[in-house]
């Protein structure tokens, strides 16, 4: 039965890929059904909130989206990896961040750019960075906004949950950014799993295998 | 093609193949992976450089930066690094060429190395200032993949080889077992019925030779079954039960063959020997005593005999009486004899005996008498012995013709003359092709237009101890003949000679020089040598065949191990005696005898011929008992060959 669903779940995701040109998540009642096995009720409901944000934000103007996207996920708990995993650096998926209710920044911003990447905007325009955050004296990580290449970028933080110009986020020292999909295949690399390789495809293909991955062999425990 | 050559392709075409295959996937395999290095090599470098100029990228002055990404670049992995500003203008840019020092450029055509421009972004503060490329040096990566590849193909090869050898001894394994099996098939082919000795491990190989072996030993028993009914055939017709010598039938045939055979040159002595007292004994002391007498004599008759440089058969012809043919003896010795044969009797003579043990009468012979008149002849002389002291008679009037003297100058003035005549009988087949014609040899008399007889001038040759010069003379002449003759041509030489070992070298020697005619050549022997001296005599056989000459046993059928000695010179044809095959139409026994001896010698591929045929109901039997070929008045009549 678990083959057969995995199987069918796959191919499904496998068609809608190659009809949609924006490429995105898809989600049916089964995949539901296993976060609410698995995570609860509103678990369950939080990823259809997510489904809903990204369905009924799709032709807003691009500030609504960063707002819209920023403000949702903004409402989930801020909490380090080794209390929430028991791992050290775990980059959970959208789906594992909103179903247990929290993650830490890089769950944050890995979730929130992957909403907007959703939502049509390009890859070009959206970077992790690396920064310090100054007040808290610690590593973190934001998502920052190009409106044009040599623009000042847009933060959206969850430490400060107003989307504000770099240059009025004195609290944060920039150190390095990342292009969102290399880092996110290349991170997946680094912790061993496999990754598709080329085309364009191949970040959403092997976020979408991981998340059905992480929900079905967590099935059984 | 052969198996070995088979499985050894097929096996080196599998080997390569996954030779081959194995080189190309390893050699792939670590291309992928190096290119795979290579690309994160750059990456990373891209990554960590750009994190190193970061804090002056937005110096107007770019010489800290150069020496920065000089400081990486030097190091000499690199093919190129460019950095542009975020307008995408070069500011500073660095290549190498690929250095591809010790590898082969068909190598690279055929694994090309790409490694990608890895980049990333600097930025001053928040803002995006530049980007920073970085492409490995695929060099180093060339050099890894053809050591790589060196150590594969090195130890690929390595295996491959050892596999071949492999491959070699299991293809001997199977091979040798099978060659041997197949050389066995081919002596049962010939009658021989040797076992094999091996003991191949392989199962299915070790069946076959057991079924081989099998195979041969139920033949050889079949062969020698028809041997033995063979020879009890003869036995039930021609062997006396109690003392197992000849009977009278046997005696008939045999005495009427020399008497009306005059190319048997037959001249000799007939001995009859009666058991005088056997009557009496059977009476008195009954049928048992009576048959140990007979035994003990006869036994006696043959161990003395058996002792005697000469040729002698003993048949028993009725309850007292024993008929003895002597031949290769002169007079002297004949009554010598009968003088020691009556002695021994006389030394072994018992109580009961009361006529005494035996008497003897004898008489000579030569082909050409009558053999109602001879019997006549010798047994008058017995009576008169039954009378006489002696206990022994010859018949008056022992030969008379030329003295010793005449004949030596006759055969002196023949051996001067150096010519000999021959006149030639065709053997046939029954639909008439002729195998090849036999030669009689004649010499002209010079006294007269005749020649002279035969029946005597080869007796009187063997007294004299002429036979093996005449031999040498008649086989010179024919040979000088048959250079000028077309056709097969059978020649006779006396058992005498054939025997000498000095006369054996001496026709070796002229066989040799004959060339190629000799194909065309059929020694004819008889079936006596072989029981003289035979190992001797079959390796003279045995040479005389390798030259290509044709053998034929004659006078085949008497003697009782001969078909034994068959399967050891295999002779081209087997001439039957005629005396099996006069009136054979009407003589069943004969019959039985005939048609079993045929079967075997076709068992051996020996054709068999039929001699003295003179009628057509002889020839018609003959035929149906599937005799190959005839000869007699029959088939045609002897003709001079000269022309």
């Amino acid at each position: 039965m678990r083959v057969v669903n995995v199987v069918r779940t796959l191919f499904v995701f496998w068609v809608v890929f190659h009809l949609s040109a924006k490429a995105t998540f898809l989600f049916n009642e089964a995949l539901f059904q296993k976060v609410q096995v698995r995570f609860g009720v509103d678990a369950s409901k939080r990823v259809r909130d997510w489904q809903h944000l990204i369905a009924q934000n799709d032709d807003v103007s691009t500030a609504d989206k960063l707002y819209e996207v920023n403000q949702f996920f903004n409402r989930l708990y801020f909490v380090d990896d080794l209390t929430h995993w028991n791992k050290n650096d775990y980059w959970a998926t959208p789906v594992e961040f909103l179903a247990t209710n929290g993650g830490d920044c890089e769950d944050f911003s890995i979730a929130k750019y992957f909403s907007l990447r959703a939502l049509g905007v390009p890859t070009e325009k959206l970077r992790l960075m690396y920064v310090k955050a100054l007040r808290y004296n610690m590593a973190h990580m934001v998502l920052a906004y190009y409106e044009t290449p040599n623009a000042i970028p847009l933060v959206l933080d969850n430490l400060n949950p107003d989307i504000l110009p770099a240059n009025q986020r004195r609290d944060l020292q920039p150190v390095y950014s990342f292009n969102g999909d290399g880092l996110w295949l290349a991170k997946e690399q680094g912790q061993g799993k496999q990754v598709q390789k080329g085309g364009n495809n191949g970040l959403w293909e092997d976020l979408n295998k991981r998340m059905m991955q992480e929900l079905n062999t967590n099935e059984d425990k | 093609m052969p198996l070995s050559r088979q499985l050894v392709l097929s096996l080196f075409a599998i080997f390569l193949a996954l030779f081959i295959g194995a080189l190309w996937i390893n050699v792939s395999n670590t291309k992928n992976f190096i290119e795979q290095q290579l690309t994160s090599h750059a990456q990373d470098t891209a990554t960590s450089l750009g994190m190193s100029i970061t804090p002056y990228i937005g110096d107007e002055d770019v010489s800290l930066i150069d020496t920065m990404i000089n400081a990486i670049f030097d190091r000499g992995y690199y093919s190129s690094i460019v950095l542009k500003d975020n307008e995408g203008k070069i500011l500073i840019e660095k290549h190498n060429p690929v250095s591809l020092e010790h590898v082969p450029s068909w190598f690279i055509d055929m694994f090309p190395l790409t490694p990608p421009v890895r980049q990333t972004e600097i930025n001053d503060g928040w803002t995006i200032a530049g980007q920073l490329s970085v492409q490995s040096n695929p060099g180093i990566g060339y050099g890894q993949l053809w050591d790589n590849a060196l150590d594969s193909f090195r130890l690929i090869l390595l295996v491959f080889l050892v596999g071949l050898v492999l491959v070699w001894f299991l293809v001997r394994m199977v091979t040798i077992p099978i060659m041997a099996v197949v050389q066995q098939a081919e002596a049962i082919s010939q009658q021989k019925f040797d076992k094999l000795n091996l003991k191949p491990k392989t199962l299915e190989l070790r069946i076959i030779v057991d079924a081989i072996n099998r195979m041969s030993e139920r033949l050889s028993d079949l062969f020698t079954r028809l041997s033995n009914q063979t020879e009890r055939y003869r036995d039930f017709a021609y062997s006396d039960g109690l003392t197992k010598v000849g009977n009278r039938r046997a005696f008939d045939l045999a005495f009427e063959q020399m008497l009306e055979d005059p190319e048997q040159h037959s001249i000799g002595f007939l001995m009859l020997v009666r058991l005088s007292s056997l009557n009496q004994v059977n009476r008195n002391l009954g049928l048992l005593e009576g048959d140990a007498y007979i035994k003990m004599v006869c036994d006696l008759l043959n161990e003395h005999l058996n002792q005697q440089d000469m040729h002698f058969t003993m048949y028993r012809l009725n309850g007292a009486d024993f008929a003895l043919i002597l031949e290769d003896i002169d007079e002297v010795k004949c009554l010598a004899l009968c003088q020691q044969l009556i002695d021994k009797c006389n030394g072994i003579e018992k109580f009961e005996y009361e006529s005494g043990t035996a008497h003897i009468g004898v008489g000579s012979f030569t082909c050409g008498d009558n053999k109602k008149v001879i019997l006549e002849q010798v047994d008058s002389a017995l009576t008169q012995a039954t009378l006489s002291q002696l206990k022994w008679q010859a018949v008056d009037q022992l030969q008379t013709v030329k003295s010793h003297d005449t004949w030596r100058e006759q055969i002196k003035a023949l051996l001067a003359d150096d010519t000999a005549h021959f006149i030639g009988q065709p053997i046939k087949s029954f639909s008439g092709d002729e195998i090849y014609q036999e030669w009689l040899a004649r010499f002209p008399d010079p006294q007269s237009e005749q020649y002279l007889p035969m029946a005597e001038l080869i007796p009187a040759t063997i007294r004299l101890d002429f036979s093996e010069k005449l031999d040498e003379l008649l086989v010179r002449c024919a040979f000088k003949k048959l250079l000028n003759h077309n056709g097969n041509v059978g020649l006779n030489i006396s058992r005498l000679s054939l025997l000498k070992p000095s006369f054996q070298v001496w026709l070796l020697t002229q066989l040799t020089q004959l060339g190629a005619q000799r194909t065309e050549l059929v020694l004819e022997i008889p079936e006596r040598c072989l029981f003289a001296d035979t190992h001797n005599f079959l390796s003279f056989i045995a040479k005389v065949q390798n030259l290509k000459v044709k053998i034929t046993i004659e006078r085949f059928g008497a003697q009782i191990a001969s078909i034994t000695h068959l399967r050891a010179i295999k002779p081209d044809y087997l001439k039957l005696d005629g005396r099996f095959t006069k009136n054979i139409h009407t003589e069943k026994d004969n019959q039985l005898f005939v048609h079993s001896l045929v079967n075997i010698a076709h068992g051996l591929n020996i054709k068999v011929i039929a001699e003295k045929i003179e009628t057509e109901q002889e020839a018609t039997m003959l035929q149906a008992m599937h005799v190959d070929y005839i000869q007699g008045y029959f088939v045609g009549r002897p003709q001079s060959i000269e022309n």
